[in-house]
């Protein structure tokens, strides 16, 4: 038997360290994924406020079109009127409507490019160590374990042996 | 949506378990522990901190994601 383990408690604590560690580990990835799905969500909630939003906008482009038409009928003199107010009125209707089907764009671009990014980016790295701590770590932890039995009947001999 | 708390956590306990790692190398030193080390140990690091890596590049990601899509109602 080595002498070289100094402190048989130094290991155990260490065994528990590392099971501890091993809890922390699935506890800090299953929350990250939670976070993950929760964003999914996200998107899709956006999505559909925008779509409502882009409604809404499409109604006062038409408005605004409707009141520069209004305004575009000659007086009594066949002058026509001051169309200013109504022509950027319309003009930002307009913009705030590209604005609605920007964002609705963008929503659907990371309805798509999120999952790809975090099946690609995301998961390899994460899911090896989860592996890691499910497969390998448990293994490390009995071949640990058997040490430290050794060590305590090798003690319990020494013991036994001294008295 | 904010993965901080996860990646803290995972953070905080490589930490911790690497000051274990020191202390119990005090008074573990065996070719048991030069075992544990290379097949175990070193790797687990290796692989906690890829997944730290990962876990940035995701809190970056999701950043432009909330940006992007998020916009502000009547903004024009």
């Amino acid at each position: 038997m080595s002498a070289q383990v100094e402190s048989v408690d130094a290991l155990i604590r260490w065994q528990g360290d590392l099971s501890l560690f091993r809890a922390e580990v699935t506890e800090a990835l299953s929350s990250v994924l939670l976070e993950i799905r929760k964003a999914r969500d996200w998107i899709e909630t956006e999505l559909d406020r925008w779509r409502k939003e882009k409604r809404e906008a499409e109604e006062l482009v038409f408005q605004a079109k409707m009141e520069l038409r209004r305004k575009q009928v000659p007086d009594f003199n066949g002058r026509l009127p001051d169309t200013t107010v109504e022509e950027k009125n319309l003009a930002k209707a307009e913009a705030y409507l590209d604005y609605c089907e920007e964002r609705i764009a963008k929503c659907r671009h990371w309805l798509v490019e999120l999952p790809r990014w975090v099946e690609e980016e995301y998961a390899p790295p994460t899911r090896k160590l989860n592996h890691f701590v499910e497969s390998d770590l448990p293994r490390a932890l009995g071949q640990l374990e058997q040490q430290i039995r050794s060590l305590q009947e090798y003690l319990q001999i020494q013991t036994g042996g001294s008295s | 949506m904010r993965i901080d708390a996860g990646r803290s956590r995972l953070y905080d306990a490589q930490k911790t378990i690497q000051n274990r790692w020191q202390e119990v190398c005090e008074h573990w030193n065996d070719p048991v522990q030069k075992e544990f080390e290379a097949q175990t140990w070193e790797p687990l690091e290796k692989l906690t901190r890829d997944a730290l890596r990962a876990m940035d590049r995701l809190s970056a990601i999701l950043r432009e994601m909330r940006s992007e899509c998020e916009g502000e109602e009547g903004a024009i």
